[in-house]
Protein backbone atom coordinates (compact mmCIF):
# COMPACT_ATOMS: atom_id res chain seq x y z
CA UNK A 1 0.00 0.00 0.00
CA UNK A 2 1.53 3.37 -0.79
CA UNK A 3 0.93 5.01 2.26
CA UNK A 4 1.68 8.51 0.71
CA UNK A 5 -2.06 8.75 -0.60
CA UNK A 6 -3.31 7.06 2.38
CA UNK A 7 -3.84 8.48 5.90
CA UNK A 8 -1.57 6.60 8.47
CA UNK A 9 -3.95 5.72 10.56
CA UNK A 10 -6.18 3.94 7.77
CA UNK A 11 -2.54 2.69 6.18
CA UNK A 12 -2.21 0.77 9.29
CA UNK A 13 -5.62 -0.89 9.48
CA UNK A 14 -5.33 -1.63 5.22
CA UNK A 15 -2.29 -3.72 6.57
CA UNK A 16 -3.38 -5.30 9.19
CA UNK A 17 -6.76 -6.27 7.44
CA UNK A 18 -5.38 -7.62 4.75
CA UNK A 19 -2.25 -9.67 6.97
CA UNK A 20 -5.21 -11.03 10.03
CA UNK A 21 -8.12 -11.38 7.96
CA UNK A 22 -7.57 -11.73 3.60
CA UNK A 23 -9.12 -11.85 1.60
CA UNK A 24 -11.04 -8.76 1.16
CA UNK A 25 -13.88 -7.99 -0.91
CA UNK A 26 -13.11 -4.60 -2.52
CA UNK A 27 -15.62 -2.30 -3.09
CA UNK A 28 -15.07 0.77 -5.51
CA UNK A 29 -17.90 3.20 -5.28
CA UNK A 30 -18.45 6.44 -8.00
CA UNK A 31 -20.55 8.80 -5.55
CA UNK A 32 -22.61 11.62 -7.24
CA UNK A 33 -21.78 9.55 -10.60
CA UNK A 34 -24.76 7.91 -11.58
CA UNK A 35 -23.48 4.29 -11.54
CA UNK A 36 -23.11 1.45 -9.70
CA UNK A 37 -20.20 0.19 -7.72
CA UNK A 38 -17.39 -2.42 -8.86
CA UNK A 39 -16.22 -4.52 -6.80
CA UNK A 40 -13.26 -6.51 -6.58
CA UNK A 41 -11.81 -9.77 -4.81
CA UNK A 42 -8.15 -9.61 -3.45
CA UNK A 43 -5.67 -11.80 -1.62
CA UNK A 44 -2.84 -9.75 -1.39
CA UNK A 45 -2.57 -5.86 -0.54
CA UNK A 46 -0.50 -5.18 -3.56
CA UNK A 47 -3.67 -5.84 -5.64
CA UNK A 48 -5.25 -2.65 -3.77
CA UNK A 49 -2.62 -0.64 -5.18
CA UNK A 50 -3.18 -1.78 -8.94
CA UNK A 51 -6.79 -0.77 -8.57
CA UNK A 52 -6.19 2.46 -6.63
CA UNK A 53 -3.68 3.11 -9.23
CA UNK A 54 -6.25 3.82 -11.87
CA UNK A 55 -9.11 5.70 -10.16
CA UNK A 56 -10.03 8.68 -10.94
CA UNK A 57 -10.65 11.65 -8.03
CA UNK A 58 -14.00 11.20 -6.16
CA UNK A 59 -13.95 7.37 -6.27
CA UNK A 60 -14.06 6.00 -2.61
CA UNK A 61 -12.42 2.50 -1.92
CA UNK A 62 -14.51 0.63 0.57
CA UNK A 63 -12.63 -2.99 1.73
CA UNK A 64 -14.10 -5.59 3.95
CA UNK A 65 -12.88 -9.02 5.12
CA UNK A 66 -14.99 -12.21 3.22
CA UNK A 67 -14.80 -13.51 7.48
CA UNK A 68 -17.07 -10.33 8.76
CA UNK A 69 -18.90 -8.92 5.95
CA UNK A 70 -21.69 -8.11 7.95
CA UNK A 71 -18.79 -5.36 9.66
CA UNK A 72 -21.71 -2.84 11.13
CA UNK A 73 -18.94 0.01 10.91
CA UNK A 74 -19.12 -0.90 6.81
CA UNK A 75 -15.25 -1.66 6.82
CA UNK A 76 -12.28 0.28 6.40
CA UNK A 77 -12.79 3.10 3.67
CA UNK A 78 -9.85 4.87 1.70
CA UNK A 79 -9.93 7.35 -0.47
CA UNK A 80 -9.02 6.47 -4.40
CA UNK B 1 -37.40 20.57 -15.50
CA UNK B 2 -38.17 19.45 -18.90
CA UNK B 3 -39.88 16.05 -19.92
CA UNK B 4 -36.41 14.93 -21.08
CA UNK B 5 -35.34 11.21 -19.65
CA UNK B 6 -33.16 11.16 -17.24
CA UNK B 7 -29.46 8.88 -17.37
CA UNK B 8 -27.15 6.36 -16.19
CA UNK B 9 -24.30 4.55 -16.68
CA UNK B 10 -24.85 1.14 -16.24
CA UNK B 11 -22.72 -2.04 -17.02
CA UNK B 12 -24.10 -3.90 -20.04
CA UNK B 13 -23.75 -7.55 -21.02
CA UNK B 14 -24.97 -8.56 -24.35
CA UNK B 15 -27.66 -5.47 -24.25
CA UNK B 16 -28.94 -6.51 -20.71
CA UNK B 17 -29.30 -4.51 -18.13
CA UNK B 18 -29.33 -5.90 -14.49
CA UNK B 19 -31.95 -4.48 -11.80
CA UNK B 20 -28.65 -4.68 -9.07
CA UNK B 21 -27.32 -1.20 -11.31
CA UNK B 22 -30.17 0.85 -9.64
CA UNK B 23 -30.04 -0.20 -5.96
CA UNK B 24 -29.76 2.02 -3.17
CA UNK B 25 -27.67 1.67 -0.84
CA UNK B 26 -28.61 2.03 2.98
CA UNK B 27 -26.39 5.43 3.62
CA UNK B 28 -27.73 6.82 0.11
CA UNK B 29 -30.91 9.19 0.01
CA UNK B 30 -31.48 8.61 -3.34
CA UNK B 31 -30.48 7.24 -6.92
CA UNK B 32 -27.55 9.33 -8.51
CA UNK B 33 -28.74 9.95 -12.20
CA UNK B 34 -27.80 12.96 -15.10
CA UNK B 35 -30.06 14.73 -16.93
CA UNK B 36 -30.40 14.86 -20.77
CA UNK B 37 -31.78 17.79 -21.26
CA UNK B 38 -29.25 20.31 -20.47
CA UNK B 39 -27.08 20.14 -23.87
CA UNK B 40 -24.49 17.24 -22.20
CA UNK B 41 -23.77 14.53 -24.40
CA UNK B 42 -24.29 11.44 -23.14
CA UNK B 43 -20.83 10.40 -24.55
CA UNK B 44 -19.41 12.83 -22.40
CA UNK B 45 -21.06 11.54 -19.44
CA UNK B 46 -19.76 7.78 -20.36
CA UNK B 47 -16.16 9.53 -20.70
CA UNK B 48 -16.31 11.39 -17.47
CA UNK B 49 -17.45 7.95 -15.54
CA UNK B 50 -14.56 6.05 -17.07
CA UNK B 51 -12.21 9.00 -16.31
CA UNK B 52 -13.16 8.36 -12.68
CA UNK B 53 -12.40 4.49 -12.96
CA UNK B 54 -15.58 2.83 -13.40
CA UNK B 55 -14.57 -0.70 -15.29
CA UNK B 56 -16.76 -2.84 -17.55
CA UNK B 57 -18.93 -2.80 -20.45
CA UNK B 58 -20.34 0.35 -19.86
CA UNK B 59 -23.50 1.76 -21.73
CA UNK B 60 -25.70 4.92 -20.92
CA UNK B 61 -29.69 3.94 -20.23
CA UNK B 62 -32.33 6.98 -20.21
CA UNK B 63 -35.03 6.05 -18.51
CA UNK B 64 -38.55 8.20 -19.16
CA UNK B 65 -39.33 11.01 -16.61
CA UNK B 66 -42.92 9.76 -16.00
CA UNK B 67 -41.30 6.59 -14.52
CA UNK B 68 -39.99 8.59 -12.10
CA UNK B 69 -43.10 10.43 -11.57
CA UNK B 70 -45.49 7.27 -11.39
CA UNK B 71 -43.24 5.57 -8.68
CA UNK B 72 -43.80 9.19 -7.14
CA UNK B 73 -40.18 9.90 -6.97
CA UNK B 74 -38.37 13.16 -6.78
CA UNK B 75 -35.92 14.93 -8.81
CA UNK B 76 -33.52 16.93 -6.45
CA UNK B 77 -30.28 18.54 -8.32
CA UNK B 78 -27.50 18.12 -6.36
CA UNK B 79 -23.26 18.34 -6.97
CA UNK B 80 -22.26 15.21 -9.39
CA UNK B 81 -18.89 13.79 -8.58
CA UNK B 82 -17.25 13.11 -11.76
CA UNK B 83 -14.27 14.68 -12.96
CA UNK B 84 -15.99 16.98 -15.72
CA UNK B 85 -17.22 19.78 -14.07
CA UNK B 86 -20.32 20.32 -16.81
CA UNK B 87 -21.37 16.98 -16.40
CA UNK B 88 -21.72 17.33 -12.36
CA UNK B 89 -23.74 20.55 -13.25
CA UNK B 90 -26.81 17.92 -14.73
CA UNK B 91 -26.67 15.93 -11.46
CA UNK B 92 -29.96 14.83 -9.49
CA UNK B 93 -30.59 12.37 -7.22
CA UNK B 94 -34.31 10.35 -7.56
CA UNK B 95 -35.34 10.18 -4.03
CA UNK B 96 -39.10 9.37 -2.36
CA UNK B 97 -41.05 12.24 -0.92
CA UNK B 98 -40.14 14.10 2.55
CA UNK B 99 -43.59 12.63 3.82
CA UNK B 100 -43.17 9.17 2.34
CA UNK B 101 -39.73 9.48 3.82
CA UNK B 102 -41.67 10.41 7.45
CA UNK B 103 -43.80 7.33 7.13
CA UNK B 104 -41.42 4.84 6.28
CA UNK B 105 -39.50 6.05 9.40
CA UNK B 106 -42.17 6.12 11.97
CA UNK B 107 -42.76 2.23 10.61
CA UNK B 108 -38.90 1.55 10.87
CA UNK B 109 -39.09 0.35 7.21
CA UNK B 110 -35.28 1.14 5.90
CA UNK B 111 -36.09 3.66 2.59
CA UNK B 112 -33.63 1.18 0.79
CA UNK B 113 -35.37 -1.66 1.01
CA UNK B 114 -38.54 0.15 0.03
CA UNK B 115 -36.32 1.63 -2.83
CA UNK B 116 -34.99 -1.39 -3.93
CA UNK B 117 -37.93 -4.23 -3.97
CA UNK B 118 -40.22 -1.38 -5.55
CA UNK B 119 -38.38 1.24 -7.30
CA UNK B 120 -35.29 -0.90 -8.93
CA UNK B 121 -37.16 -3.30 -10.85
CA UNK B 122 -39.27 -0.64 -12.10
CA UNK B 123 -36.10 1.60 -13.66
CA UNK B 124 -34.63 -1.68 -14.49
CA UNK B 125 -37.61 -2.58 -17.00
CA UNK B 126 -37.72 1.35 -18.28
CA UNK B 127 -34.03 1.48 -18.87
CA UNK B 128 -33.55 1.90 -22.83
CA UNK B 129 -29.51 2.00 -24.04
CA UNK B 130 -28.90 5.34 -25.74
CA UNK B 131 -25.18 4.86 -26.37
CA UNK B 132 -23.10 1.42 -27.59
CA UNK B 133 -21.29 -0.77 -25.49
CA UNK B 134 -17.45 -0.42 -25.80
CA UNK B 135 -15.29 -0.32 -22.58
Amino acid sequence: MSTSTVPAANSVRVSALFDEKAPVLVEVRFPGMATSPDWYFCREEEELDSIRSRLGPGAEVRLHSVWDLTDPTGGVVIGK
Amino acid sequence: MSNEPLLRVVVSKKGKVKPAEFRLRPDELGLSLFRSDAGVNPEVILDAVRAAGKRGELIVVEIPLRVFRELGLKLVPTPGGTPDIEVNRVHVEARFGWLFRLWLRLRHKPMHDVFNERVTPALAAAAKPVTGGES
